[in-house]
């Protein structure tokens, strides 16, 4: 008699690595015993083929899944919507209240605190204080970082930089659980400027901003500080900030003459100890797919089903004509990977972290 | 049957090349398969006596209609001069069978620990899931889930994309 449920532990992770994120989902609706053999810990959300997010608007996000074609709708809290490094998350807004951190998959969504609501007194707080200002500054979300996917069990540090409607305003970060943004206090010698990049990498808040500053954030005196000055020699191009095969990658999208579709993409291993920038070649098994707010990298290797995506490639949208591209590293050349020309065009991780949820009443994450 | 301390064999190259083991599956049935296409098994690899004689290695875990095609399998997969296309088309025709049986090599495959056969059946049964939903994966496995109310509640939140 055979019976599919009981097959091997070790067989049916052999079988979950093969399937690409949608199958690898139902996969896990099956049983109990197939549920069982996906647990965190024996997959990686880096090893199957990313999909896109290729609409979000008026409280619903579709997406795409290359490898299949289908389109999945999902109701998300809010209208403007933009990727978080933590896989699987995105972060929702109301025009520029109302953020919410949320995981179309799982549903569960995590309201941040107003972003007038600043603990400590500082000279971006005053800015902020007081109705009438506010309304006429119109602070917002510029950038925003997680130090970890969301979750009921550990707690995680939300760092974002505020734009306002004369220019930039600041960082401020809040601890899963608090109620209210923490500012951080500006550093002297670092001229205040639009941040184009904010991640959190190995254990760091790193940031960069429009003068190619990378500048990390200091979690004893509250303050970020300047590691190096980026990209001499580069001046036609857009940085991406990610982490690839355990290091810090500042990928430049570079247009063609007079502001033309991106011609060449370079890459820059940073070294934050050492302050310094090396150029990288080849990334190897590895592949980079930017987003404007987060980036991320895949890996090719025995445990990974990343079909439709090669290795040693760069997936990135060109903003010129709003394709979604790749650049290969091996010979330089740009190919379409998805022609249509739709918006909020983002790669999207959308394989959730295995941390569950209770719901509780107090503060805290809730279920849309 | 008693059974000599196995050999050491850091490389699998056939002591006698033309030598054929014999196995015995678990309704008594007795096979013969050459010693390079049993090399294929990590499992018989690591049964196989150093001299030259031997009695059948008993395989409680397969019966003998599976053991029959899993000799088949390994023998093709030694044969020499067999170009990369055609062994592909072989592999497919030789997995174009009833999901029972699927799922019989799947596990003679893992027991025997044949990489190769194990790697083309997981491929199929992958196969077999892909566009299908939770409730279709189960009709076609005839898998009868009982998931707790909890875990229920989770799985339907997880696939509610699938079906807005």
């Amino acid at each position: 008699m055979v019976n599919w449920e009981e097959l091997p532990r070790e067989i049916l992770e052999l079988i979950a690595r093969r399937l690409a994120i949608e199958d690898f989902l139902a996969f896990r609706g099956v049983c109990t015993s197939w549920r069982s053999t996906t647990a965190k810990e024996t997959y990686d959300t880096k090893s199957k083929t990313p999909w896109l997010m290729i609409y979000a608007d008026n409280q619903r996000a579709e997406f795409r899944s290359p490898t299949t074609g289908r389109i999945y709708p999902m109701q998300v809290p809010g209208s403007h919507v933009r990727t978080l490094s933590a896989p699987g998350w995105i972060l929702a807004s109301q025009g520029d209240r109302d953020y919410h951190i949320f995981n179309p998959l799982s549903r569960v969504s995590i309201e941040l605190p107003a972003l007038k609501k600043l603990r400590r007194k500082s000279r971006l707080r005053v800015q902020l204080d007081g109705p009438k200002r506010l309304q006429r500054r119109h602070p917002r979300i510029n950038r925003i970082a997680l130090s970890s996917g969301p979750s009921s069990t550990r707690s995680y540090v939300v760092m974002i930089h505020i734009h306002q409607s004369l220019g930039p305003l600041g960082f401020a970060f809040h601890r899963s659980g608090d109620d209210a943004w923490t500012a951080v206090s500006p550093t002297m010698y670092l001229r205040r400027s639009t941040v184009l990049q904010l991640i959190y990498y190995d254990g760091l808040f790193v940031a960069l901003d429009a003068n190619k500053q990378i500048m990390t954030f200091n979690k004893r005196n509250h303050r970020m500080e300047s590691r190096l000055i980026l990209g001499q020699n580069i001046f036609e191009g857009h940085p991406y900030l990610v982490e690839c095969s355990g290091s810090l990658l500042a990928a430049w999208t570079m247009w063609g003459e007079g502001y033309g579709p991106v011609k060449e993409i370079r890459v820059f291993k940073v070294d934050l100890e050492k302050g310094t920038e090396e150029e990288v070649k080849s990334l190897g098994n590895a592949s980079l797919f930017l987003n404007g707010n987060s980036s991320f990298s895949v890996e090719f290797n025995a445990e990974s089903c990343l079909l439709g995506v090669k290795p040693n490639h760069v997936y990135f949208m060109d903003n010129i004509d709003e394709k979604k591209k790749s650049y290969s590293m091996d010979n330089g050349e740009v190919e379409t990977y998805f022609d249509a020309i739709l918006s909020h065009d983002r790669f999207y991780f959308s394989l959730p972290e295995r941390e569950d949820f209770e719901e509780s009443t107090g503060v805290g994450p809730s279920s849309l | 049957m008693s059974s000599s301390p196995p050999p050491s064999s850091a490389a699998a190259s056939p002591s006698c090349p033309k030598k054929m083991i014999a196995l015995r599956s678990s309704d008594g049935e007795t096979f013969e398969i050459e010693e390079a296409a049993a090399l294929q098994s990590k499992t018989l690899e690591n049964m196989i006596d150093e001299d030259c004689a031997g009695t059948p290695i008993p395989l409680p875990n397969v019966t003998g209609k599976i053991l029959a095609k899993v000799v088949e399998f390994c023998s093709k997969h030694a044969e020499p001069g067999v170009d990369d296309e055609s062994l592909r088309a072989w592999d497919a025709e030789f997995v174009n069978v009833e999901q029972a049986t699927v799922f019989d090599y799947i596990l003679a495959a893992n027991f025997l620990e044949i990489p190769t056969l194990l790697n083309l059946t997981c491929n199929v049964v992958a196969d077999m899931i892909r566009g299908k939903t939770p409730d279709e994966i189960r009709k076609f496995f005839n898998i009868k889930s009982i998931f707790s109310p909890e875990e229920e509640e989770e799985v339907r939140r997880e696939n509610h994309w699938a079906f807005e």
